[in-house]
């Protein structure tokens, strides 16, 4: 699906630079990392956050780990041949001064093999591992199995 | 239109003017429309006599969902980005409808039968809108209403543990009350759009019922 409402939405959102869930180095920042509910024992998971770029360098993301989950690795939802399916991202890059939103329907953090079931309202550590920056890890708000959105946003 | 044998599911029937009404929805928007994948089938290859089982572990078969308004989806509840997202947005759209809510049936069908028992599927739908009608069935049985609705679906190669991913088409289904098609609908705009498409398609068959809805 393509939300282009939604991403201009959230692209505004992460402009205002008012996040309450900020990690980062100078040039490197993660924002707004949110997770949903899961159904069931030892199934997938998916984490959705901004990344954004301020230095003047290009910067790319080389892994992605947490606790919580056997495996988990950057995942794009693209629509071929009439189907949606998931790709793997492998190298991720991010512009200087320019930031990319993860969201339903497209870029996604996916956890494979949860050790635990996520709970919403709970919040868990994500590691994002950068080839310049190194790791930053950021903490991870999970809302509802259905959340659309950050969970102070309009779910729509 | 008869309800009988082989009317419920009836897609094809309706394939030209469904596609007509989702472009015409989305008046200006050509780019999105050119990716739409609508490929109607040859009405003759349609299967007939759909059987399921519902969340409930009951035997449903296609005439009983006659009756009812159905909006439908396919996807399976291992699908960690796609399907929460559909159904989310399925709940948020039929909770704008009004007085129309009550007529239309949200309605998931799991294209991973092997996994999406009905236990699973009554976990995973409660946590959405509470007249969720969750069907699972045999291999062959949700290929046969794949083919009915004219939905594609692949499973993935199996990872190391075995897990797999299943690529699959996500527009939604909007099917009459004799199972006949009324459009095929998308939902990128949201639930505000998708309520608004579903309440014009349906409210002139309801003698206007629909136009009593708020501005919510």
């Amino acid at each position: 699906m393509s939300k282009s409402l939604k991403r201009w939405l959230l692209t505004a959102l992460a402009a205002l630079a008012l996040q309450p869930a900020f990690a980062g180095s100078a040039e490197i920042q993660i924002t707004r990392a949110w997770s949903r509910a899961s159904v069931g024992s030892g199934g997938n998971g998916v984490v959705y956050l901004t990344i954004e770029n301020t230095g003047t360098q290009i910067e790319r993301v080389v892994s992605v780990a947490t606790p919580i989950a056997k495996h988990a690795s950057l995942h794009k939802t693209v629509e071929e041949d009439g189907m949606v399916r998931m790709l793997p991202v492998p190298n991720l890059e991010i512009a200087p001064t320019s930031w990319i939103v993860f969201e339903p329907g497209g870029l996604h953090v996916m956890l494979m093999g949860l050790r635990a079931p996520i709970e919403a309202g709970s919040r868990f550590p994500l590691t994002v591992r950068f080839e310049k920056v190194g790791p930053i890890e950021t903490e991870v708000v999970a809302g509802s199995v259905g959340a659309l959105a950050y969970p102070d946003d309009i779910e729509e | 239109m008869s309800p009988g044998r082989g009317a419920a599911f009836a897609l094809a029937c309706g394939m030209a003017i469904a596609i007509t009404l989702a472009i015409g929805a989305r008046g200006g928007k050509s780019g999105d429309v050119a990716s739409m994948p609508i490929e109607p089938a040859a009405p003759a290859t349609r299967a007939t006599g759909l059987v399921f089982t519902n969340h409930h572990g009951e035997a449903v078969s296609e005439h009983d969902l006659v009756g009812e308004f159905l909006l439908v989806f396919f996807g399976y509840t291992r699908c960690p980005d796609v399907c929460p997202t559909g159904l989310q947005v399925m709940t948020n759209a039929l909770r704008r409808l009004g007085p129309l809510e009550e007529q239309v049936r949200p309605v998931f069908i799991s294209l991973d039968s092997a996994r999406d028992t009905p236990a699973v599927l009554r976990e995973y739908l409660s946590h959405f809108h509470p007249r969720f009608l969750g069907l699972t069935g045999s291999e062959a049985q949700i290929s046969a209403a794949a083919q009915a609705y004219d939905v594609l679906f692949v499973r993935g190669a199996p990872d190391t543990s075995g897990g797999y991913a299943i690529s699959h088409e996500d527009d939604f289904y909007l099917v009459g009350a004799h199972g006949e098609a009324i459009a095929i609908l998308d939902g990128d705009d949201g639930s505000g759009a998708l309520a608004s498409e579903i309440e014009d398609l349906l409210s002139h068959r309801l003698g206007g019922l629909g136009q009593n809805r708020g501005d919510s």
